[in-house]
């Protein structure tokens, strides 16, 4: 996260400065739509995620500015946005199982590159840990706080989704 | 199941996950983040300045109908007891804590009885405001 310990940027948030918060967003922008992306598993889920997620933010910038770890914050806002939308998903699809998928249903969407086609063979849970481990940057303490579930769980999770990733990539990522 | 990763294959592995290229916000999705927090911007400053000019006018108002109050209007004995607030700004005032009590008594008469017919009180008994 932008300048994460610099009180005079959090000022600057915190007031809803606009400028502050572009540079913020500019900052940001990336590592959260990595994450959304395999929160969702859907590009265009995963943009309305990330802009439900930088206005949730702003809406809450008395707490997030004031936050130990900002990152940890805003990281912790996108996975509880990204789990509603993927609940309502759901709810929609059980409601009309024949239904044509919605748009920005695109699971189906092909991966650019092997490593990609790798990650998306992970389990949800195994992708959402090392979305926010790699890509959040967070560590197995904060994101063990976001799942609710030991560290050492969150940590063993990890590894086991890179053991699944050497397998896919027969060895060489 | 998947045999153990050594360190090495471990880190080589975490360092391909962090070099692999983002996900890159498009211009539009920049654009939607920088629309919505303008528009929730202007939505806060409307608030707030809704609810200054209900709070300037609950203050006129309330202002208005203590001055319209009757000078000698009927304030029992037992309301003009002052509390322990009252007692303590009359005598940083040097004034008798009992002005301030009747004060109290009829401000809270002039706000609160127009409104006792719809909280379903007998509107004929003046409400009163002990303070505490």
């Amino acid at each position: 996260m932008s300048h994460p310990h610099d009180s005079s940027f959090r000022a600057r948030l915190l007031a809803g400065l606009p400028d502050a918060w572009e540079d913020f967003v500019d900052a940001n922008a990336a590592a959260l739509l990595s994450t959304a992306r395999a929160l969702t598993n859907s590009r265009v889920n995963a943009e309305d995620a990330v802009q439900q997620t930088f206005l949730n933010l702003f809406r809450a910038r008395d707490s997030f500015a004031r936050a130990e770890r900002p990152r940890a914050y805003a990281f912790r806002v996108l996975h509880r946005v990204a789990g509603l939308m993927r609940a309502r998903r759901a709810h929609l699809e059980a409601l009309d199982e024949h239904r044509a998928p919605c748009a920005g249903h695109d699971e189906t969407a092909e991966p650019d590159s092997e490593l990609e086609r790798a990650l998306a063979t992970l389990s949800h849970e195994q992708r959402e840990v090392v979305a926010l481990k790699i890509d959040g940057e967070l560590t197995f303490a904060e994101i063990a706080a976001l799942l609710a579930i030991p560290a050492d769980t969150a940590a063993s999770r990890y590894r086991r989704a890179l053991e699944r990733l050497r397998e896919r990539l027969g060895g060489s990522p | 199941m998947s045999t153990p990763l050594d360190e090495s294959e471990f880190a080589r592995l975490e360092r391909a996950l962090a070099a692999r290229p983002r996900a890159t916000p498009s211009r539009e999705l920049r654009l939607r983040i920088s629309s919505s927090l303008n528009a929730e911007s202007a939505r806060e400053r409307r608030a707030q300045w809704w609810s200054a000019a209900i709070a300037a006018l609950a203050f006129l108002a309330l202002n208005a109908a203590f001055e319209a109050a009757p000078a000698r209007a009927s304030v029992s004995a037992g309301e003009l007891e002052p509390t322990r607030a009252e007692a303590r700004l009359a005598a940083e005032l040097d004034i008798d804590p009992r002005q301030l009590a009747r004060r109290r008594v009829l401000a809270a008469r002039a706000l609160l009885t127009p409104l006792a017919p719809a909280l379903g009180v007998q509107s004929t008994t003046p409400w009163t405001a002990r303070g505490s």
